[in-house]
Formats: C-alpha cells, structure tokens, sequence
C-alpha cells in the first residue's frame, strides 16, 4: 500500500563534510569513487528502498528487475547528483555541463510577467535544474520541505557561494499558499515537485506505469485556481558529468484534471526513459 | 459598499463555495474550523476576495485573520485603501 511520503533525508552531517571537503579539494572524480561505497552500503541495508526500487524496476519492465546493478546504478546515480548539486552550488568544479532544451519557453514566461509554476519529479537533477535558473530573467523559488538535519543545513549554508533561488517551505496551511501567490503576483517563477503527496486527503489517483499511483492535488489545484501558466521541467544526467534540462511549452487550464493527466504522461516517460534517475525510495503504488 | 452589503458578499460566496450552512457563521467564530478549511482551500479563498472585491490581498494581514469578524474587517479596511486587481 501507498504511503505518504515522510519527507525526511537519511543524509548525516559527518558524510556530507567528508564530501563537501573532497569536492572542494579533490574535484568530482574523488567524490565519485568515495560514493561507490556508500552505495554498496544502501544496497546491503536500505530494505525498503531495495524493494520499493524493484517494485518500480517491474513496473518500469527492466530487464531481469532484480538484479543488484540496478539498484547499484541508481544509488550512484542519486549519490551523484547529490555530489553534482553541491559542486555546483560552491562553484568548485567546471566540469559539469548542460543542454538546454526549449530554454526559449521559460524566458517567454519570464517576459509575459505573469509567474508560471515549474513542475518537476523526483526523477534526476531537481536541484541543479534550481541552480540553472540563473541563466531566466525571473524571480525564482523553490518549494520545499525543510528536511535536511540542522547540521547539514548550516554546513552547506557555508559553502554555497550564491543560490540562484529562494526557499518557500512546504508547510499546511495558508502561510505558504500567501507567499506563493504574492510571488506569482511579482511574476516570479514557482518550482515545485508534483509526485509526492505528504496529505493523503489531498490526492489525485492516477494510472502510472500500468498501475494506480496517488499524486498530490495540490500543484495542479494551485496552477488551476490561480490560472497561471505550467511548465514540467526535467534535469536528467545523460554521460559522466553531462545533463539534459528540458521544459514543456506551457500549458494553462482551468481543469486541474487536464494538468495532472499531462504532468503523469511526461513522467511516465523520463521514467522510462532513465529508470535509474527514479528517486522515490518509497512504495509508490497503492 | 457598506458594511451590511460587505458581510452579505462574503457569507454568500464562502456558504456557496465551501457548502456550508449560513446559520454557523457569527462574527466571533473561528473561519478555519466552521468551513473545515484547509490550506488549499485559501487558495479558493483568496481567489473569491480578490475577485469579488478587486484589491489584492496582503499576505502578512491575511495570516492574522481567524474570525469572520476579522474576514469582515479586514475586507472592509482594504476596500478603503484598494488597489485594483491587475
């Protein structure tokens, strides 16, 4: 059975000054190596992210979609863009690249003054798709859940040289509803993720990968109500240190049904597309 | 717009919207719990108060409200001192 995401990260404040200090120092290269073996640890003990993953390896229609590699490649791959998100945010190594697919649409929204909501997964690079916000002329801010351990918080508050965005925290109740639509107002950009739900109450069933999932209401409820234009945007890693960003032209409707159905056929193919890049380490079908 | 005219507009479109009975709404009771709001649900609300009244709300006065009474003077303030809807 589904269950709510709990929002919390299993990340420790010892390992990210271990990798925040090899990036700095070291570069990707040795950040990488070291990851190979917290990987192997998560894949001997992570139980339920091991068979939440091959759950969603079955459903995806991997070949063979027990076998360990798989996981293996996904852990790195999550460790990776961890990794890749902080060499970016202290500006410690160049040699992460990128495209930028229909880059055109976001700086049309941006010029239209009218905010738009940017949705996105927990599939790939979410946050290093943040940090490329830079390159719009908009506002931008991203949705989140304050789950990082204070520790963490403070460390990498340290070493970020410049965030390209500002934090709106998830919470429940009117604050953040307030903040998000002041920021439209501005014509500011909102990112958020529309694939994990944390009130049950508050969800839209639908059919992902041949099987009923619940995704959350209220992105799509926001974009509807608040007739703002919606873009799905996807960071995806496609060779060493080389990602794909992409945006969808925008889409408007009053429907939040319509939003929703188009926002689940996209995801269901980058999840097809890199099952590997897939970060819900939770059952994700009910 | 007058007081009385101010707190019909609101009770109708908030019993109209979140199908609740007209009789629960006294000045001093609490909006969250009459209507069983939640924080989607001010995303209606703010949609129905910028529409019907046409000034913007201000996220910081909003958060105080907790009363109806609060709803109506607050409306009521704001329309003094609106600013049109864009």
């Amino acid at each position: 059975m589904t269950s709510a995401w709990s929002g919390r990260s299993q990340a420790n404040p010892l390992g990210y000054r271990i990798f925040i200090w090899l990036i700095r120092y070291g570069g990707l290269k040795p950040a990488y190596f070291l990851l190979r073996f917290v990987s192997i640890y998560y894949l001997l003990f992570s139980t339920k992210a091991n068979s939440a993953l091959i759950e969603f390896y079955t459903r995806a229609k991997i070949h063979k979609p027990t076998l360990w590699r798989h996981r293996y490649q996904t852990y790195n791959l999550f460790g990776e863009a961890l990794i890749d998100k902080i060499a970016t945010y202290t500006e410690a190594n160049t040699a992460i690249s990128f495209d930028f697919e229909n880059e055109q649409e976001l700086h049309r929204l941006a010029a239209s003054g009218r905010g738009a909501i940017l949705m996105g997964a927990h599939l790939g690079n979410w946050e290093i798709a943040s940090q490329l916000m830079h390159r719009i002329n908009a506002k931008v801010y991203v949705l989140m859940l304050e789950n990082e351990h204070e520790k963490i918080k403070s460390l990498l508050d340290k070493v970020i040289s410049e965030k390209s965005f500002e934090v709106i925290t998830l919470t429940d109740d009117i604050t953040m509803i307030l903040k998000i639509k002041a920021a439209l107002d501005e014509g500011a950009f909102i990112c958020m993720h529309a694939d994990r739900y944390l009130n049950q109450k508050r969800t839209l069933p639908c059919e992902f990968l041949g099987h009923q999932a619940l995704i959350p209401e209220g992105p799509f409820y926001l974009a509807a109500k608040l007739r703002v234009p919606v873009s799905y945007v996807y960071a995806v890693k496609q060779s060493g240190f080389h990602y794909q960003f992409s945006c969808t032209d925008a889409l408007e409707s009053r429907d939040l049904l319509n939003l929703a159905s188009a926002y689940i056929r996209l995801l269901e193919q980058k999840a097809l597309a890199h099952p590997h890049q897939w970060y819900n380490f939770y059952p994700y079908w009910s | 717009m007058n007081e009385d005219k101010i707190i019909s507009t609101i009770n109708g479109f908030l019993a109209e919207e979140f199908e609740a009975d007209l009789s629960l709404f006294r000045p001093e009771a609490n909006m969250k719990e009459t209507l069983d709001l939640d924080s989607l649900d001010f995303v209606d609300l703010v949609v129905l108060i910028e529409k019907n009244f046409g000034f913007k709300i201000n996220a910081e006065e909003f958060t105080k409200m907790k009363t109806f009474q609060d709803l109506y003077s607050y409306v009521s303030q704001r329309l003094h001192q609106s600013t049109p809807v864009r």
